[in-house]
């Protein structure tokens, strides 16, 4: 009789352990040339893991299971298990890789080479380029279509958010924007693609369909000059409603009606802040801030700064693994 | 004699070789928060500045976290001067310049105290 009283309680041992997997958040730091995971929980720090040199742009297999991270001054694609933080043989990337995007079918990685003015693709099954586009000069941003059809790529120096056909490989539309385009984030329904201009100071919203430009954020903050106001990393909710944009040495994430484009609320947070990445259920944003050496934790229902933790030297990348 | 040719070609290229990696391996991290204009270079402690860096790049300024690639300068300490968007010019002094890593030398705005207007 026991084992079978006891069976129950297991079952929902396992299912509450299960249930209760924590997220980690994952951050590179491009100049400490490490990896600080962070528990999403209880935002502590639970390792360091050393990875090749400056590494900047992150992202997460489809499985979540390995990490991809752009050593951009060893010209590789570092891999590390999550699961035992080891770093596997690292996936060739084309030369000063800085940022890049996994197309949904969990296979390709679409590589910026800023040195060489193109975009690499990565079979990562093959672990080899399969293919080169020619973009324009300082490619940076990289975002991929939620149907994986179109990958745009933003160009620092021609000022340019270039419209790649996914199955030609061809630029089909050069969208001109402002001044050092950085990131660009397509709207969850492929509608629309973000994208942040660093020195022009501005979010062009660009009609996915049309490829033109229908509407243009600026931010203006009490107190801080508009120079220091120098827009990069974009997230936006799954529904729709809300948009988070990282604004640099303004030290603030400006958080955005996605409906009306109206600034709502400006949120300061450490130095430099760079880069931005929602948890699971999109309750929180985590920031990286790149002078303060530190991580802020956004609290998205309440929209404010609940916690920042120190991580490593300049952080650039951000990820969670579920 | 034809061995003497072979080891000098073979030297050569070696010398030419190496100049290269290192004159590739001489780029300045931009590690302050503001964008950087002009920049120059002088043996620490005299007035020989260098020519503007800055011309060095695609568009001609070092934005924050860029890399700048430096020429005409050999591994040793450097007197920096640059000139910002802000139009504020800034000295530091004493920077060890160095080949055999990804960057020879970065700056960050804690070294920013020596800074004027520039007139």
């Amino acid at each position: 009789m026991r084992p079978l009283l006891l069976a129950p309680s297991i079952l929902a041992i396992a299912l509450l352990t299960a249930g209760s997997h924590a997220e980690t958040v994952l951050v590179s730091n491009e100049k400490g040339n490490s990896i600080t995971v962070l528990d999403g929980e209880s935002l502590t720090v639970l390792k360091t893991i050393p990875v090749g040199q400056r590494p900047r742009g992150i992202v997460l297999s489809r499985d979540n299971r390995l990490l991809f991270i752009c050593a951009s001054d060893d010209d590789t694609i570092d891999v590390l298990d999550l699961d035992d933080y080891t770093l596997k043989e690292p996936l060739p990337s084309g030369p000063d890789p800085e940022t890049f995007a996994l197309h949904p079918d969990g296979l390709h990685l679409y590589v910026s080479n800023e040195d060489d003015s193109l975009v690499s693709i990565v079979n990562i099954k093959e672990r080899r380029v399969v293919g080169e586009i020619a973009v324009g000069v300082e490619p940076e941003g990289i975002g991929i279509s939620p149907d994986g059809r179109w990958v745009v790529n933003t160009s620092e120096t021609t000022s340019m958010a270039h419209f790649i056909d996914n199955e030609s490989h061809k630029i089909v539309a050069n969208v001109l924007v402002d001044s050092r385009p950085r990131h660009a984030e397509w709207t969850s329904d492929g509608v629309e693609v973000w994208v942040s201009a660093e020195v022009g100071g501005t979010v062009s919203v660009i009609d996915a369909v049309k490829r033109e430009v229908t509407h243009k954020i600026s931010f203006a903050i009490p107190g801080v000059p508009n120079e220091a106001i120098q827009p990069v990393g974009i997230l936006l909710t799954r529904d729709r409603k809300w948009a988070f944009v990282a604004l640099g040495p303004a030290n603030r994430v400006a958080l955005v009606d996605a409906q009306s484009y109206e600034v709502k609320r400006y949120l300061l947070v450490g130095q430099r802040v760079w880069n931005l990445a929602f948890n699971r259920d999109q309750s929180r944003v985590f920031t990286t801030n790149g002078i303060s050496n530190d991580v802020s934790v956004i609290d998205v229902a309440a929209q404010r700064v609940i916690k920042s933790v120190a991580v490593g030297e300049q952080p650039w990348g951000i990820a969670v693994r579920p | 004699m034809v061995v003497h040719r072979a080891i000098a070609v073979c030297s050569l290229l070696f010398i030419i070789a190496a100049v290269a990696f290192g004159a590739e391996r001489m780029r300045f991290w931009n590690l302050t928060t503001t964008t950087i204009k002009e920049l120059y270079l002088a043996p620490a402690g005299t007035t020989q500045w260098s020519v503007n860096q800055c011309k060095n790049d695609a568009d001609g300024v070092v934005d924050p976290d860029e890399r700048l690639t430096i020429t005409g300068v050999t591994p040793g300490k450097y007197d920096v001067r640059l000139v910002d968007k802000k139009g504020r010019m800034c000295t530091v002094a004493n920077v060890e310049i160095v080949t055999g890593r990804p960057y020879a030398f970065s700056i960050s705005d804690k070294q920013l105290s020596n800074c004027s207007t520039k007139p």
